[in-house]
């Protein structure tokens, strides 16, 4: 079943089409990635995905629902949650704090269960608690639960940002360049744990700009450049594709 | 990992040493009247209990929410009000009073909040601190409601299940209950599901939206509960001081407050406390400098925002909230 349909989405700034009239499609269960050089337009593209910005024209629809220009707080709530390019955590809350954030969207205390103390409230405190330290563990931040979030090392916040976005349950992650700045053997372990979550049945869309890096684990690739799709396909196809090198590298490489 | 025991003990001792210090720090503040301090000490006392809720309260909004408003004392001013003119008019008690005061006051703040908080940025301050002149005004001028500049004397002594309170250790004791109750909520709010809301959205509310939290709903919630305190700090000045005109309420009162959460640290319980405590006494001991006054709190405000954001206690925020941790830690394990 198709779980996300892009139709013709475009987002002009003033004169400039950062993302130019892209229709695009994704199954439950696969990995895509959308990749391009710097300012391609891929930033912009999840930022309507999210409701950040409302596209000027297209539609976006996901699970059956036309969600184009809902707000983000209710994108969430469709199964849509994201990293950002420059992480953006909320540094002077600890570790498990922003993870419980991030299950905001799936919790229910208010101002009565929490004024009072009622059963509810911990229940729910507690369910969410033992949640967000499962998830912790899986990339291995369990013993950084008390730290604050800006005391992480770098890679560390790329994968509580992660851990944080998957906390609201998704059915669509996406990951704006989450091995940014990373280096190659943590790139090597964030790539293999993406892996693992395709496993376990999530469907993921990835954005980078390193090409070779999402070669292995992608099931198909789009191409931006300059706002435009130039590419789509298997990854062996992208590959070899001359207008994707040229994007890339230059014309006459 | 550590063992089940082991967690279990450690929750237990958590749990104990918290609620020594609670018993200690209540004991010691229930004692206090009976130091046989002089009057004027007692009321700097109770005025400082008075300036806790505000500060408490206005700490919510702007410290931890973010958001800064410079117009606590509007909602200071119309719980008072509230309070006064319900008194005066019906004869309705304390216990009835100040609810409605501190239910008003939210009211209010539900209203401005609305239209406010939709914009970004310094909009809530600039509205706040014309909504607090716009109060002023109405109350110096609204004869009718307010008796303007003549203010309203004789407001009724609170009765409190049967007891007329009138002595300063009865005021002391009230405020201390009123104290405990703000203290109480306000803590309770700050840490769960609500409180991560609004500190998230303090720290960045594009990811905070991001994540589900609805942000105009939540610093509307915040601005509403302020203010709620906020009024609940009127109606008991109100019937302590027994006389109320708009003097009492300016913008130099809202700047005040805000000094001491900004000294006490922003986003920080112990704080606001140690902030209110702070400077209720220190303008009483600068009393030689007159006017001058009013230039320790800019000072406060220019050096400690940049300089030391997190206030004169620093690191106690962190402290306590680790305590926090870790007792979830141990009930996440039962
Ligand atoms: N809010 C905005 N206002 C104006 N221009 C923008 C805005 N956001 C992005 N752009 C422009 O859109 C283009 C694509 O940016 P972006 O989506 O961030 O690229 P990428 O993520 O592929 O590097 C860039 O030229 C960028 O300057
Ligand atoms: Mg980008």
């Amino acid at each position: 079943m198709k779980l996300l349909e892009v139709n013709n989405l475009t987002m002009a700034f003033g004169g400039l089409k950062a993302v130019n009239n892209i229709s695009f499609h994704m199954e439950e269960g696969e990995i895509i990635s959308l990749i391009g050089p710097n300012g391609a337009g891929k930033t912009t593209f999840f930022n309507m995905l999210t409701g950040i910005y409302i596209p000027t024209e297209g539609s976006i629809v996901f699970n059956g629902k036309n969600i184009t220009g809902t707000a983000p707080e209710k994108i969430i709530k469709e199964g849509i949650a994201r990293t950002f390019q420059n992480i953006r955590l909320f540094p002077h809350m600890t570790v498990l704090e922003n993870v419980l954030v991030g299950m905001h969207s799936r919790s229910h205390n208010g101002l009565f269960h929490s004024l009072f103390r009622t059963k509810k409230f911990y229940q729910e405190e507690k369910r969410n608690a033992y949640k967000a330290k499962e998830l912790l563990a899986t990339v291995n931040l369990a013993d950084k639960c008390n730290e604050y979030a800006k005391n992480l090392a770098y890679g560390q916040q790329r994968r509580l940002e992660i851990v944080r976005a998957l906390a609201a349950q998704p059915k669509l992650l996406l990951l704006d360049e989450p091995a940014a700045g990373m280096n190659p053997q943590e790139t090597e372990a964030l790539m293999k744990y993406i892996r693992g979550l395709k496993d376990k049945g999530a469907t993921i869309l990835l954005i980078e700009h390193d090409m070779k890096l999402v070669m292995k684990i992608s099931d198909r690739i789009y191409v931006l450049d300059h706002g435009v799709k130039i590419a789509e396909g298997l990854s062996k196809d992208i590959q070899n594709n001359q207008d994707v090198i040229e994007a890339y590298l230059g014309k006459g490489a | 990992m550590e063992t089940t025991v082991e967690h279990v003990n450690k929750k237990k001792k958590i749990i104990k040493r918290r609620s020594m210090i609670y018993v200690g720090v209540l004991a010691g503040l229930l004692i206090i009247p009976l130091l046989s301090l002089n009057n004027f000490t007692m009321r700097m006392v109770i005025m400082a209990g008075t300036y806790m809720i505000l500060a408490m309260s206005l700490n919510l909004i702007t410290g931890y929410t973010g958001q800064l408003s410079l117009g606590h004392a509007a909602f200071y001013a119309i719980g008072a009000y509230t309070s006064a003119i319900l008194s005066m008019r019906f004869g309705w008690s304390f216990l009835i009073t100040a609810p409605a005061a501190a239910l008003m006051a939210a009211l209010v703040a539900l209203l401005l909040g609305i239209p406010t908080l939709k914009l970004q940025g310094a909009y809530l301050a600039i509205v706040t601190l014309g909504f607090s002149e716009i109060v002023r005004i109405v109350a110096l001028n609204w004869m009718g409601l307010t008796r303007g500049p003549m203010g309203i004397p004789g407001i009724a002594r609170p009765e409190v299940l049967g007891y007329r309170i009138a002595s300063n250790t009865q005021y002391y004791y009230l405020i201390l209950a009123l104290v405990i109750i703000t203290y109480m909520s306000l803590y309770r709010i700050i840490n769960s599901r609500l409180g991560r809301a609004f500190i998230a959205i303090r720290e960045d509310d594009l990811a905070a939206q991001s994540m589900g939290v609805d942000i105009l709903k939540y610093k509307i919630l915040s601005f509403t509960i302020a203010a709620f305190f906020a009024g609940l700090a009127g109606s008991f000045y109100a019937h302590y001081v027994t006389y109320i005109d708009p003097q009492s309420f300016t913008f130099n009162e809202s700047i005040q407050v805000l000094s001491m959460v900004v000294l006490g640290g922003m986003g920080s319980m112990p704080g606001a406390i140690i902030g209110s405590v702070i400077l209720t006494w220190a303008p009483e001991m600068l009393r030689f400098l007159e006017d001058y006054r009013m230039i320790m709190y800019g000072a406060i405000l220019i050096v400690m925002m940049p300089i030391r954001p997190q206030g004169i206690l620093g690191g106690i925020r962190f402290k306590l909230d680790k305590e926090e941790e870790n007792q979830h830690e141990a009930v996440g394990s039962e």
